[in-house]
């Protein structure tokens, strides 16, 4: 059986002149759980379109679960960004209902998706229809809906965006779940934090090109280290340790002190320029060595756009033929 | 195979689960009915009008006395006989004549004074309810010419001279023939021998039986029946597709179709939605022809024997199974053509308003056989209807008009094969149309469809 869950070989997407995804080439195994990141417009939900087969790729080659997407769609679970469901269904047909479009039998189907709903609290709504549910609960319906098929790649988009911050604990526990069964789960986002306490890998595109592909601890390692000196310390000074190229002001700290944050040169380690003003004789009086966090690897990665970066929750749909 | 049923299915319950559809099941056929009762019942109901004349002969030549023979022969026999015919019964009914009535000249008027008098109180006179005549018919001469005015009050305006009109002319063809000395004898046979036409006016054989319905299902049975099915067609294609582009829209505005197309095909998902309206339509048709059935049988029970015999052998002759076979053709491609279009267009429209931008045209256009089939209700064959039944996007609706009368079958070949040429070109950029508004935001513009239709097909 083939190792790959998903793979895109030089995958490219243009709408009339626009370029929306550029070459795209990258592999998720399977049983991983893979962060999609990019800045708005990146081309990250044309490119999970292009995956899910909904939209053809002008050139390049994407096979999903070893063979070609159309070919295996029930056993894809997929969420879009623009959430949408029957409005007048309830919970439980529309479960029963888009799981049948997955190939599970109705009789299987409600009773996964009974359990699913009692599960997330929703067990007493199961019958209402679904226009009466809180964008919340239909979240959850639509996540829901998403996994009764037990696919074996699970594909999020956005996922994270619209839940409050119990909700959201709750998904990261359900991709963990699914990862621990064997799916495999790709998710966009905007949001670090969930793809850095989730993701084994990620992919970060930028004006529809891959700017990385690795491990969280590779992503990390492209942005440098950071050392935060707490003290009676002038800029100046700062800038004349070795291996420091900036200084950002943090602001006062306690009695009198000031915080200053010191980006280090990549591959140098903080001790060096510890060591020097020390010799010094600088009022250091508080040190931490700062390791990089994959928001700033995002924003050393992506250039410019990474400003976008959670500013804003969402990508917007674009036209096929701009 | 498996998702075009659930998606039919559930579009099927969808339409069939709600109150507003078993309303409009019940409702249209009794607003149908009303249509037609009403207008019965209310002519029925409503008094029938009393013409009370009185006469005022200023001649001078003593007309008076045939004028009121003329008016008295209007009355109505003291007992009408009773109708026994159900038909006859009804149509006496339904043609109830206005009762002539004479009365005597109202206090004020004599026959021996000037006309310009007589006008100046007439007006007055008639405003006055206890006069008792609503008519007064004038008799004079002018420059030896016989004149009749008549004054009404404004509700029996024209009520009395279409209703003696003919007795007025005859009144002077009598009086003239006697001013220029003509024997009344002869003066009547010369009458009678202008109005005995010498033309006469031969039918072929009535091709019903069973007396008037029947004959009349037999002569005018395949117009109006095939006008009947081309209305139909064009009201349940148009109504089915109206059901669908409201469907998809709802669809695309709660963002359902994305996750639709990225579980199934975009032909699972069409054709799942195209029949599950088709079984909506189904279910009403079988319930209305069921009632219809019922009701028809029962209304034939009541009738003479000799019509129903009539209508069950002119509804008999009207239809061969190729008819039928044909016309089944014609509705299915014509539902489809449209079925898809109109679902291609609602996966553009994110709310009904934007659909009633794209539907103006398109409405303009399904007008154009509508307009067409009142005037092939008297000729089926004219050629302009020939002539538009040959354009594809009409043949659905104006075939079955012409199908029920004597066609060549190359015609029938030709209507067909253009249907099913331009019917599966619409239905492929349908399909594809279908799928590039469900996954965009995007206008329907005739570049897009244009750019649809000439694009390659996908691997």
């Amino acid at each position: 059986m083939d190792d790959l869950a998903l793979s895109l070989t030089g995958v490219s997407k243009t709408y009339g002149n626009f370029r929306a995804v550029n070459n795209l080439s990258f592999a998720v195994k399977r049983g991983t759980i893979c962060g999609f990141l990019g800045p708005n417009g990146a081309g990250k939900t044309s490119t999970v379109r292009m995956i899910l087969g909904l939209s053809e790729p002008t050139s390049g080659e994407i096979r999903v679960l070893g063979g070609a997407s159309d070919k295996v769609l029930d056993r894809i679970g997929f969420m879009p960004e623009e959430r949408g469901l029957y409005r007048k269904m309830t919970p439980i047909d529309v479960i029963v209902f888009l799981a049948g479009l997955k190939g599970v039998p109705a009789g299987v189907a409600r009773r996964r998706g009974a359990e699913m709903l009692e599960a997330q609290g929703l067990g007493p709504f199961m019958n209402k229809q679904i226009r009466s549910l809180s964008k919340g609960m239909s979240q959850k319906v639509q996540l829901i809906s998403c996994l009764v098929h037990e696919p074996e790649l699970v594909i999020l988009d956005e996922p994270f965006s619209g839940l409050d911050p119990v909700n959201q604990q709750g998904l990261e526990e359900v991709i963990r779940e699914l990862a621990r069964r064997g799916a495999t789960v790709l998710f966009s986002t905007h949001v670090m934090q969930h793809a850095e306490r989730l993701c084994e890998k990620v992919v970060l595109l930028a004006k529809g090109q891959k700017v990385f592909e690795g491990t969280l601890k590779e992503a990390r390692s492209a942005a440098p280290r950071h050392l935060d000196l707490e003290g009676d310390l002038a800029e100046s000074d700062l800038r004349t340790l070795p291996g420091i190229v900036s200084v950002i002001d943090l602001g006062e700290a306690e009695e009198g002190a000031h915080l200053w944050r010191c980006g280090l040169e990549k591959g140098r380690a903080p001790n060096e320029a510890l060591k020097a003003a020390f010799l010094k004789g600088l009022d250091v009086r508080r040190f931490e060595a700062r390791e990089p966090t994959l928001h700033d690897a995002f924003i050393v990665l992506t250039g410019g756009d990474a400003r976008q970066a959670d500013a804003t929750p969402s990508e917007p749909m674009r036209p096929e033929h701009a | 195979m498996r998702n075009t049923f659930l998606i039919a299915r559930r579009e099927y319950l969808a339409f069939v689960r709600t109150v507003g559809f078993w309303l409009s099941l019940v409702t249209l056929p009794l607003l149908i009915t009303g249509i037609i009762l009403v207008p019965l019942l209310l002519r029925q109901t409503s008094p029938v009008q009393t013409l009370s004349v009185a006469v005022l002969d200023l001649t001078g030549e003593g007309l008076e006395g045939d004028l009121r023979s003329i008016i008295r022969a209007k009355a109505p026999p003291p007992k009408a006989e009773p109708q026994t015919d159900g038909m006859r019964k009804i149509a006496a009914s339904i043609a109830r004549p206005d009762i002539v009535r004479l009365v005597d000249l109202p206090t004020g008027l004599t026959p021996a004074m000037p006309r310009a008098e007589a006008e100046a109180r007439i007006p007055a006179l008639l405003d006055k309810t206890s006069v008792g005549a609503s008519n007064i018919l004038v008799a004079y001469t002018e420059a030896g010419v016989l004149h009749f005015d008549i004054w009404s009050i404004k509700s029996q305006k024209n009520s009395l001279a279409g209703s003696i009109g003919e007795e007025l002319q005859d009144l002077n063809y009598y009086r003239r023939a006697r001013a220029h000395g003509v024997d009344a004898k002869l003066a009547e046979d010369l009458r009678k021998a202008a109005v005995v036409n010498s033309l006469t006016h031969r039918e072929v054989p009535s091709k019903g039986a069973g007396g008037g319905l029947g004959n009349f299902m037999g002569d005018q049975g395949p117009g109006v029946v095939g006008f009947l099915i081309g209305f139909g067609t064009w009201m349940t294609i148009f109504s089915s597709s109206m059901i669908l582009l409201g469907g998809v829209i709802e669809e695309k505005s709660s963002k359902v179709l994305e996750v639709l197309l990225a579980s199934t095909s975009t032909e699972s998902l069409l054709i799942g939605k195209v029949l599950g309206v088709a079984g909506v339509l189904l279910t009403v048709g079988m319930i209305w022809s069921g009632l219809s059935l019922i009701l028809g049988s029962y209304g034939l029970s009541l009738a003479p024997p000799g019509v129903a015999a009539g209508i069950k052998a002119a509804f008999s002759g009207l239809f061969s199974p190729l008819h039928l076979v044909l016309l089944a053709v014609y509705f299915v491609c014509g539902y489809l053509m449209y079925g898809v279009s109109f679902a291609a267009i609602g996966a553009f429209c994110e709310t009904q308003k934007d659909a009633q931008a794209i539907m103006g045209p398109v409405m303009m256009v399904l007008m154009i056989p509508m307009l067409c089939m009142q005037a092939a209700l008297s000729a089926p064959n004219s050629p302009i209807i020939q002539y538009l039944s040959y354009v594809p996007i009409f043949t659905p609706f104006l075939m079955p008009l012409r199908l029920l009368n004597p066609l060549p079958w190359w015609e029938i070949v030709l209507t067909l094969g253009g249907m099913l040429l331009v019917g599966g070109f619409m239905i492929m950029v349908g399909r594809k149309a279908f799928r590039q508004g469900a996954l965009t935001g995007g206008k329907l513009t005739w570049g897009t469809l244009f750019r649809i239709a000439t694009e390659k097909p996908s691997a």
